[in-house]
């Protein structure tokens, strides 16, 4: 199996990985760990109870999302975010990488998958395979490559942009079918409860694709109309009121 | 990528190197173990593979030129390995190997590829399935470094022990 991630490696891994911008790791308020499989974000002052498993964006450094990561915790300290550091810096190659922490970090009482672009993709793969497991999933300019969730009990919201060149308007629209029953939100706010077997969309107006990390440009996606900071904080925004109601 | 890099370690391979070569190797490493920063990580850690030329300077000793790709936490490493190995046989079907490498080269990032290097020495062992082909197995230590990665992270080095199978083809038969 080694040698297979290897020789897909050499295949997918001559392409360039996108490095961080404007992420200062000195700047971090919270507590902030590494090892060489994952970045851990958690508040420094309380015990965390809930996992948020996230899986980066393809050729993307899993550093370049620190930044909101941060912000995030500052805003909900019981959540602790692990970041996943794959191979290659591409997901596809190790979907199930992130499912050793459910083991690992018995402190934790609900666990989420997320993921950007391919990771999101990835992430949903990794619910699919342990459904009983996780409580949400959240995609994030991303959607699923098959129905396997489609009858789900669990919470999925999928936040979109629509500037986005990639993971464009109508793919996000044409998955629909894929997740559990769809749910459009009118602002950050407007959950409907349970969440339990429901998908609910946000779209963030004038956001693209790559500012849901801090990387630069992406070829092929289009010109936002509203600032990183914005389209984050609005992203932070949903996924609290997401996770503090679920 | 640092495409004028690249090309001109192609070439300096594909050019050169063959011509001179005693043998061709090909080979995989996977890491089984890595110290990242300060603390000790078990379990498999990445990868490798490369393709090596070596040619007798004197005696049992060997030059080693060649290429490697390379899966690494940060990403992808391209790097040139320069090396030199000695070689001494056991029996008619066994030899032995020590070797050390230097590796230049980058990690692939953009907007612009980082400077990465390394260093190895690796003990092991070939098997002769035939007069010009042989199996081997390698171990030792590897150390790899990124120093423009430290802004962005706070692992830039690991020092790895990786597992190295290699097939060894020989082009020239030795003449010493």
């Amino acid at each position: 199996m080694k040698f297979i991630i290897l020789i897909l490696t050499a295949y997918f891994g001559v392409s360039c990985s996108s490095l961080p911008e404007g992420v200062d790791l000195k700047s971090i308020q919270n507590k902030y760990t590494e090892t060489s499989d994952l970045l851990v974000l958690q508040s420094k002052n309380r015990t965390p109870t809930i996992g948020f498993i996230f899986y980066p964006g393809a050729f993307v450094d899993p550093h370049a999302y620190l930044k909101w990561q941060d912000k995030l915790i500052a805003d909900n300290q019981d959540v602790k975010i692990f970041t996943v550091k794959m191979p290659a810096n591409l997901a596809v190659l190790a979907a199930e990488k992130g499912y050793d922490l459910l083991n690992s970090n018995p402190e934790i009482k609900v666990w989420f998958a997320a993921g950007h672009s391919l990771g999101g993709t990835m992430a949903a793969q990794l619910v699919s395979n342990h459904v009983s497991e996780f409580k949400g999933l959240v995609f994030i300019a991303s959607y699923p490559a098959n129905n396997a969730l489609e009858t789900w009990n669990g919470a999925v919201l999928s936040i979109y942009a629509s500037k986005d060149g990639l993971s464009t308007l109508d793919d996000i629209e044409f998955h629909k079918k894929d997740l559990p029953t769809a749910y459009v939100l009118k602002n950050q706010n407007d959950f409907i409860l349970p969440l339990q077997s429901k998908t609910n969309y946000f779209n963030i107006v004038g956001g693209n694709h790559a500012q849901f990390g801090n990387y630069g440009l992406q070829a092929k996606d289009s010109v936002a109309d509203i600032t990183s900071e914005n389209q984050q904080s609005q992203l932070i925004q949903v996924l609290n009121n997401f996770i503090s109601l679920l | 990528m640092n495409r004028i890099l690249k090309l001109s370690i192609i070439l300096c391979l594909v050019a050169f190197l063959p011509l001179n070569a005693q043998d061709i190797s090909i080979y995989v490493n996977s890491n089984q173990g890595s110290l990242a920063g300060k603390n000790w990580e078990s379990g498999n850690r990445g990868g490798s593979m490369g393709l090596n030329f070596s040619h007798p300077i004197k005696h049992s000793y060997n030059y080693i030129v060649g290429s490697e790709i390379a899966l690494v936490p940060w990403g992808t490493n391209i790097s040139a390995n320069l090396g030199v190995c000695y070689t001494k046989n056991i029996n008619t079907k066994w030899q032995y190997t020590v070797s050390t490498l230097s590796n230049q080269g980058v990690a692939l990032f953009r907007p612009k590829s980082l400077y990465v290097y390394g260093l190895s020495g690796l003990i092991g062992v070939d098997y002769k399935l035939t007069n010009k082909l042989s199996l081997g197995i390698q171990s030792g230590l590897k150390y790899y470094s990124c120093p423009s990665y430290k802004q962005y992270s706070l692992i830039s080095s690991y020092l790895d022990i990786p597992i190295q199978i290699r097939l060894k083809r020989i082009l020239n038969i030795k003449k010493d």
